[in-house]
């Protein structure tokens, strides 16, 4: 198969991972589509060395993490408040919050996206990068694979990283 | 004394058969009631992540233009090599215009000194360029093991490329005013708006330079102090 054609097939099959995982690095839409564009070049430049003892998704991902990691290091880390505000949340979650509804259950779905996002972006590298993965559904197998780490430090970032999470969503 | 047997022990010695017993024993209305801050049961957190993974699954995102991606990666790659070959070229091309300029056409000196030292300073500029492109291009072999201490090697090439830039405005302006000064008066022209321009030039290139030059500088201070972390 012609390179261009593979890079087509694999860009659309995973275009929606990419996507997920950029927003959940970059608040800014210009700079997210400024790296979709970056990891497409570079996913392109690696595609002739790509050999088959990697799963395409893992590759993928992988190029897409060296990309969005260095764009992290580089750039100051602003993290984009919403315009929602805290006022509206607040008030929504009167009186629907019970005993053993978390704070971001009692947001509608909309918010809740939102409010994920915005404390993902808030984490450090190492557990923005788990978490995102993590999220997507991959393995520990996979995670291990994309960031180059043993599959036990996958386990203990991945732990530290929804703690720092559930911590960043309950302080709201 | 054992103090193991002292009679204060024996309070914390007494062993609960039932809850019932326990609450008898200990007054649980004189316990604090559950603060807000109690940590929620292992099932609501679980609950929670599967609502977060079903959530940041379904986040929606604008389809792209597959046809206009390839395309516009085609273009990046060509644009980069282009203009890479383009600088390349250039300073070949000033080389040999010195020589022809020198051996064949016999110009004047004030034209060879400049063109000379134009070359001179462009071999550098393609030297930086060349070490810059080639770092970005191997990116795909790096991981993100590795991915900082690359970024803080290309930053520091980008800092150096910057650095020659402003050097070569420190020489560029003795040189382009005795230049100038030297060509006018062969050709008995005025004097001011050659200066003027080609000063003016020289200035917005420094100033665009000292721009960028402090704006990598922060970038490498962040990238090195995460690297620390």
């Amino acid at each position: 198969m012609k390179n261009h054609t593979l890079f087509r097939q694999w860009m659309t099959e995973h275009e929606k991972l990419l996507r997920h995982l950029i927003i959940g690095f970059e608040a800014n839409a210009a700079l997210q589509d400024e790296l979709f564009q970056d990891i497409a070049l570079n996913i392109w430049r690696a595609l002739p060395g790509f050999r088959q003892d990697a799963s395409v998704k893992t590759f993928v991902a992988r190029i897409a993490h060296n990309v969005l990691a260095t764009h992290v290091a580089k750039t100051v880390r602003t993290v984009k408040t919403e315009p929602n505000s805290d006022d509206d949340r607040h008030e929504h979650l009167s009186g629907h919050v019970s005993e053993q509804v978390t704070p971001y259950q009692a947001l509608d779905k909309n918010q809740r996206q939102q409010r994920l996002l915005h404390c993902i972006r808030q984490l450090k590298l190492n557990q923005q990068q788990v978490i995102t993965l993590a999220l997507e559904g991959m393995t520990y197998q996979e995670i291990s694979d994309v960031l180059m780490i043993t599959i036990n430090l996958v386990g203990v970032r991945l732990q530290r990283a929804k703690a720092a999470l559930t911590t960043l969503l309950e302080a709201g | 004394m054992n103090e193991e047997n002292s009679p204060l022990n024996e309070k914390s010695k007494v062993t609960l058969q039932t809850k019932i017993q326990a609450e008898s024993v200990l007054d649980v209305t004189s316990l604090p009631k559950r603060s807000d801050n109690e940590p929620l049961d292992t099932s609501v957190l679980d609950e929670q992540w599967a609502e977060m993974t079903q959530d940041w699954q379904t986040q929606p995102f604008v389809k792209t233009n597959m046809s206009a991606l390839v395309q516009q990666t085609k273009r990046s790659i060509y644009r980069a090599k282009a203009l890479l070959a383009f600088d390349v070229i250039g300073t070949v091309l000033l080389l040999l215009a010195v020589a022809y300029g020198y051996f064949v056409k016999q110009w004047q000196t004030p034209t060879l000194i400049y063109l000379a030292i134009a070359g001179f300073l462009s071999i550098f500029f393609v030297y930086y360029e060349i070490k810059i492109r080639l770092a970005s291009w191997r990116l795909s072999e790096i991981n993100p093991e590795n991915i900082i201490e690359n970024a803080i090697a290309n930053t520091k090439a980008s800092i150096q490329y910057i650095r020659l830039i402003k050097l070569s405005c420190y020489v560029l302006i003795p040189l382009m005013n005795w230049y100038i000064v030297e060509i006018v008066t062969l050709k008995e022209k005025p004097l001011l708006f050659p200066l003027l321009f080609s000063n003016s030039f020289i200035l917005v290139m420094f100033l665009i330079s000292h721009y960028f030059h402090r704006k990598k500088n922060k970038e490498l201070k962040q990238i090195q102090s995460y690297a620390s972390e």
